[in-house]
């Protein structure tokens, strides 16, 4: 019953001692997380300090007495339970965060409020997730655009613009000067020297002549 | 036209924000058949596609762009 007693006496001063001195000669308790991944070093090299300075108190006094183990042991219960806070502290959000995308991966926020934000917490997102490959996936991807124009003034303009489409998509890139010329001249649209079908049709349409392949 | 197109969603977001998402989502797949006819008409311009192609990449393009305009709600139209 007294070997119970003396191991946590005697292992546990060592240990955080040990730990203690490798915090101090590396320095990690310096930087947030330390070099051990382990968020908050800091706090862990401070409490293991105290407990060090507390069992070699009582070590100091001689007694191994019952109300010492218990204040030990007490003092270990505490400990971890600054440690499981210092964790959930640390991890909950990211935690919170993966719960949330895992429930809802493609609900949009409810309030205009949030619209404003949405692009900064997506580009977030991308950056920490990898791509999945397809932009329809991640339609806010990419930065914020403050538009100058009214929803209506957007709309008559690919309107206007949609109207000019179907000549243009053959006469735009080449002027009307370019009006005689024979849709030979369109050699993407040409197959072996000889347009056919719709394309034909289509230049004809537009008002290019129409000459008989030679020979 | 694009940059009408482009700039759409972000004015739609601000008055209704479901037709804003939807609408982003149409300028991407807008965007995405834009590149498939440039893709297509450069591979004809080398003999490498055929005019059947580039007509359905126009046709995809039509189609995209009639959707964006149909997520644009009647009132704001």
């Amino acid at each position: 019953m007294l070997a119970t007693h003396v191991v946590p006496w005697t292992s546990a001063p060592r240990v955080a001692s040990a730990r203690t001195t490798r915090a101090e000669r590396h320095g990690a308790w310096k930087r947030p997380g330390g070099t051990d991944g382990w968020c908050g070093g800091h706090e862990k090299a401070r409490l293991y300090g105290r407990s060090v300075t507390r069992v070699s108190a009582s070590d100091a006094r001689g007694g191994a007495s019952m109300e010492n183990h218990v204040q030990f042991l007490l003092s270990l219960t505490r400990r971890a339970a600054l440690v499981a806070t210092v964790s959930g502290l640390c991890l909950g959000p990211a935690l919170a965060s993966e719960s949330e995308e895992e429930a809802s991966p493609d609900q949009e926020p409810s309030t205009s409020d949030s619209i404003a934000e949405q692009p900064s917490v997506v580009a977030a997102d991308s950056t920490s997730t990898p791509p999945s490959g397809s932009p329809l996936d991640d339609p806010w991807e990419g930065s914020y655009v403050k538009p100058a124009l009214t929803v209506s003034q957007y709309v008559e303009e690919v309107r206007v613009s949609h109207a000019e489409c179907p000549p243009a998509l053959f006469a735009r890139n080449v002027s009307l000067d370019f009006a005689n010329t024979p849709y030979h001249f369109f050699s993407p649209i040409v197959d072996h020297g000889e347009p056919r079908g719709s394309v034909r049709r289509a230049a004809v349409s537009c008002g290019f002549h129409e000459i008989q392949p030679a020979g | 036209m694009k940059q009408a197109c482009f700039y759409l969603p972000w004015a739609l977001v601000k008055d209704d924000e479901e037709a804003g998402i939807l609408c982003q989502r149409a300028w991407l797949l807008f965007r995405e058949n834009l590149l498939s006819l440039d893709t297509v008409a450069i591979d004809a311009s080398r003999y490498q596609a055929d005019e059947d192609d580039v007509f359905r990449a126009i046709a995809a393009l039509e189609k995209s762009l009639d959707g964006i305009l149909e997520t644009v709600p009647a009132r704001l139209k």
